[in-house]
């Protein structure tokens, strides 16, 4: 077969050039001997929306929507502003994204649930209570810990997550000492409770480390190489 | 969701996992461990890719006999071992990506998507390669930060050679292909970039921007391979008429080709990149990435009718002073030397990847119009060759170049193939037309039977 508008050989079978469209000739092909190496037909991978782009965007759009509203109707009063800002990240933490992602997420998506339901935490503690002390000095050492349990707990039956857990439990620590001290400028605030989430973590690391020494270290120097 | 086990069990399992990882040879640096560090050309990738491209491409053969799905895994089961960083996934770091070594080498599979498909990658337990056959046609697909062209060029030799044995063939062992049975050496998963760093001052980065070639009906999930096979003879003689190489030659074509297709004058560089394998110029033997590129083109500068011979007289020369060995070195010390500046190797990775995400854009995409890769006359045992009716190469695109240009060669044949996201093809139109009218044969075969776009028919 042949195309004698671009003046090229065509694959057996081909009605129209693959250049230019035109109906291909049966003609004697120039390059003799050659013969066609055929593909399958082209399955469609199905592309996913952008659904963290989307909600993203919602965040955003109900977050400033509220803040107008503060503005103009509150007297500047952002506290709802806050509650949408901290609820929204919250519900798609916890009911949206587990619908689209794999479970390879694990880690990352108890790291930012830990944050999301924080700062959630801290804002309706700030609305219900009019403090943050009830949130700043037991709700989110309470969280801390049970995230910490979580990995501690994947780790002991999930065999894949036995090295994989240090590195997050190490994250969820530094989150405890980041807020410990935040809480010790708090008036009144008992920044000494995030000593125990601390120890914990310190513990969960310890207790994996002396079971698999090696692997912990070398998940360690993965995860913080530079 | 993964297996529960019971307390006991978990104790004998750490003894093997420990076990599986000490038996994987690997680098020095990490013997005994289930990581790798990204080599310095890979850790771009990562960022580049977006939802729907990934930088990919695939190295094929086409064989004489149709393909036993069975014994390919077989084969890929044999030669893995040789080829430990490619048994690996990407995961990310606090400060960098880096690829954790994987068990699954599950990776033959019946070809049913189209070429180059997006890799899943970081959120996977497979390994980012995919060995695909269909009837005659074997090919390997990477994920580039896992190797370049020229290591995967090797694999196949590997992988051909073993299958073919496999088969029942007398294929026997050849200084042509990597042995599969001789234990992985550390220079073979090293990262050769770091061995060839010398530190350099004033390295600039400068360089124009290109002119974006932006085709109609872009498709998010589809990709067209367009195979012109030509023969040697026909393009080394032309080449050698215009005292050039083969390399220089398609490229100046592509540069050409692209140039009539813009119907507007521009003032603006038209540039494609050219990958170079380095490893025979510095005599390394890596299985990682160690190529690098040199942009040529040339500037219209709003002419509006260049001839080829005008537009071969701009170009000549470029892309040997483009890649001599003090510019080698250069780009080897700028790459390697801005992943050592401390502000970039602490910066955390969620903020780095933003960063690289940009640089890719501003100093790399946009600084050249798309790209012609060249792997040359792949030198395969003759006693392989009998059972090949033909080598091939395929670039995937990236989001803004929409389309690429990637040719091998058996000494024979060239295969130049063309991968684009869209039905329009003007510009191979432009390019395969002008080689037939110098008087080269030319055959074209593409991955999708017939041109169904009502687009190809308006430009006729």
């Amino acid at each position: 077969m042949r195309c004698n508008i671009c003046n090229v050989d065509v694959s057996e079978n081909t009605k129209k050039c693959p250049l230019c469209g035109a109906a291909t000739v049966e003609e004697e092909p120039v390059l003799k001997g050659i013969e066609t190496a055929y593909y399958p037909k082209v399955k469609y991978k199905k592309v996913a929306p952008p659904y963290n782009f989307i909600s993203i965007l919602v965040w955003f759009a109900a977050s400033l929507i509220t803040f107008i509203i503060d503005l103009t109707v509150n007297n500047g009063d952002i506290t709802y502003t806050l509650m949408v800002a901290t609820t929204i990240p919250c519900l798609w933490a916890f009911l949206v994204r587990p619908m689209y992602t794999k479970y390879y997420y694990f880690g990352r998506f108890i790291i930012s649930d830990v944050i999301f339901l924080s700062l959630w935490l801290t804002v309706m503690s700030a609305g219900i209570f009019t403090s943050v002390l009830p949130a700043v000095s037991y709700i989110i050492p309470g969280v801390l810990v049970v995230a910490m349990l979580v990995f501690l707990f994947s780790s002991i039956f999930v065999r894949k997550n036995l090295f994989r857990a240090p590195p997050y439990v190490i994250l969820l620590g530094v989150i405890a000492l980041l807020m410990g001290v935040i809480s010790f400028f708090i008036n009144g605030a008992k920044f000494y409770i995030y000593s125990i989430p601390l120890a914990l973590a310190l513990f969960i690391v310890v207790v994996l480390w002396v079971i698999s020494p090696n692997m912990v270290k070398e998940e360690l120097k993965a995860r913080f190489h530079s | 969701m993964p297996e529960k086990m019971e307390m006991s069990e978990m104790f004998k399992n750490i003894e093997v996992i420990k076990s599986e990882e000490t038996s994987t040879p690997s680098e020095k640096e990490t013997k005994d461990s289930h990581w790798l560090r990204l080599d310095n050309a890979a850790t771009i990738y990562p960022a580049a890719k977006n939802r729907v491209w990934d930088a990919s491409f695939r190295v094929g053969v086409v064989l004489k006999e149709e393909v036993d799905g069975a014994l390919l895994q077989k084969a890929m089961d044999d030669i893995f071992n040789k080829i430990p960083t490619y048994k690996v996934q990407l995961r990310m770091g606090l400060f960098w990506y880096y690829f954790e070594k994987m068990q699954r080498t599950d990776v033959v599979e019946e070809e049913h998507y189209y070429p180059c498909s997006k890799f899943d990658v970081i959120h996977s337990d497979k390994p980012p390669i995919r060995v695909v056959y269909y009837k005659r046609r074997i090919a390997i697909e990477v994920f580039h930060s896992v190797a370049d062209g020229g290591s995967v060029n090797e694999v196949l030799k590997m992988l051909v050679s073993r299958y073919l044995q496999l088969k029942g063939h007398d294929i026997k062992k050849s200084e042509l292909v990597v042995d599969y049975e001789i234990p992985p050496t550390e220079s073979e998963q090293s990262d050769a970039f770091q061995k060839h760093y010398k530190k350099m001052k004033g390295l600039s980065r400068a360089e124009s921007n290109a002119y974006q070639y932006r085709p109609k009906g872009v498709k998010k999930n589809y990709a067209k391979v367009i195979h012109a096979i030509m023969p040697v003879e026909d393009i080394k003689r032309l080449a050698k008429e215009k005292g050039v190489t083969i390399t220089e030659y398609l490229s100046v074509v592509y540069l050409y080709a692209t140039y009539i297709n813009i119907n507007k004058p521009i003032n603006k560089y038209i540039k494609i990149s050219v990958p170079m394998n380095l490893r025979p110029r510095l005599n390394e033997d890596t299985f990682r990435n160690f190529s690098l590129y040199t942009n040529i083109g040339f500037n219209p500068k709003k002419r509006m009718s260049m001839s080829f011979d005008e537009v071969l007289d701009e170009v000549k020369g470029q892309l040997k002073d483009g890649l001599s060995e003090e510019n080698i070195y250069k780009m080897i010390a700028s790459n390697v030397g801005d992943s050592k500046n401390p502000v970039l190797k602490y910066m955390p990775m969620v903020i780095k990847f933003l960063a690289l995400k940009v640089a890719y854009r501003v100093f790399g995409q946009y600084k050249f119009t798309s790209t012609l890769t060249n792997l040359g006359v792949a030198k395969w045992p003759e006693d392989i060759m009998e059972h090949i009716d033909r080598l091939e190469l395929v670039l995937g695109g990236s989001p803004t170049t929409r389309m690429n240009l990637a040719s091998v060669s058996d000494g024979e044949y060239i295969n130049l193939s063309s991968l684009g996201y869209t039905n329009e093809r003007v510009i191979e139109k432009n390019m395969f037309r002008f080689l037939a009218e110098q008087g080269v044969r030319v055959r074209i075969e593409s991955s999708i039977d017939d041109c169904e776009s009502e687009v190809a028919e308006n430009e006729m």
